[in-house]
């Protein structure tokens, strides 16, 4: 049996849409992670499969099992498992809190925002130190893959503190001397062909970063061919 | 809870540790977990259901999680085994080696060998 692509894609599509909103019953983060889970999970089986072979497509889903029941699940999970508590049948603390303090799965955490707060302004603040705490946050977070914590990090090393010392030393400082009146100048300066521009990209590139590594925490791997 | 035969609760109660094993020496992605699991037959019913498993053994710690990037396609969710994993792992290992000996020896009672 063969089928046009966007066929499948509306399969998939379907089936994701199932999930959806099957799995409003979750709370937020656990259902994004879900979600997330299930359509990398698509991405790969089908990757495998001929995409004109309806009948393998439909098998991948159907391996799945159907949404709703998928959710059924994550909702008994919430709760104790067999192995997880010793006590009868009550509920512990530790499995049935909706929201966990660890929400390392989606989105922005605290962890995430902190380090992008750091990153730029750390060192400003706090001199070298708070910049190495935002790095330190940077690389301990599971929300950014290494290429995203290396720009992260070189990007620039100690946060603004670096454009603002090449601001601060770039400044040419003259004093004349009024008996004499001879003119004398201390530091370097660059011409303004060079600094203009040099500056700009020293002071956007943090923001552009923080712009960046937001968008990245928040994206869910999207499903496609 | 509907009463759903014993084989499913066994197989609830236990497919955890199999997959805290699989993470034993190596970090996995989500797909290539449920894809190992799947091989075997009869330990996972609807492959869909191994994902919120995954979710609670991360929010227990029992895993941890980071994102890579794969040769093909979005970056991929990879699954680590972390200390107390490990720990809640080689208690499971003994229990397990305890309890599946009395079954069998209660099993084995009077029927011919």
């Amino acid at each position: 049996m063969t089928m046009p692509d966007t066929q499948r894609q509306r399969l998939v599509a379907e089936y994701l849409s199932r999930l959806d909103a099957a799995a409003h019953r979750l709370p937020p983060d656990q259902r994004t992670e879900l979600v997330d889970g299930i359509r990398e999970h698509l991405d790969s089986a089908l990757a495998g499969v001929d995409p004109a072979n309806e009948a393998q497509v439909r098998a991948v889903l159907d391996r799945l099992g159907a949404p709703e029941e998928i959710v059924a699940d994550a909702v008994e999970d919430g709760r104790p498992s067999w192995s997880g508590s010793t006590g009868g049948g009550a509920p512990s603390w530790s499995t049935v809190g909706s929201a966990p303090a660890t929400q390392a799965g989606s989105g922005l955490g605290v962890r995430e925002i902190l380090a992008v707060i750091l990153l730029p302004i750390g060192g400003v603040i706090l001199p070298v130190l708070g910049w190495f705490i935002g790095v330190v946050l940077l690389w301990t977070s599971d929300r950014w893959t290494t290429r995203d914590k290396i720009i992260g990090t070189f990007v620039w090393p100690g946060g603004y503190l670096l454009p603002l010392a090449f601001g601060l030393f770039a400044g040419q400082v003259c004093t004349s001397d009024p008996s004499t009146g001879v003119e004398s100048c201390s530091g370097w300066s660059m011409p303004a062909w060079l600094g203009v521009p040099v500056s700009i990209v020293l002071f956007l590139a943090p923001l552009a970063v923080v712009g960046y590594l937001i968008t990245r925490a928040r994206r869910s791997p999207v499903a496609g061919p | 809870m509907e009463p759903r035969g014993l084989a499913p609760q066994l197989r609830r109660g236990t497919v955890e540790y199999c997959v805290l094993a699989l993470l034993r020496d190596q970090e996995r992605y989500g797909f290539e977990l449920v894809h190992e699991l799947s091989a075997v037959d009869g330990m996972v019913t609807s492959e869909g259901t191994i994902y919120p498993l995954l979710s609670r053994l991360r929010r227990e710690e029992l895993v941890s999680t980071s994102w890579r990037e794969s040769e093909t396609g979005p970056p991929r969710r990879y699954y680590r085994l972390t200390r107390s994993g490990q720990r809640a792992l080689d208690e499971f290992s003994d229990e397990w080696a305890r309890f599946r000996d009395a079954v069998d020896h209660f099993l084995s009672i009077g029927r011919p060998r």
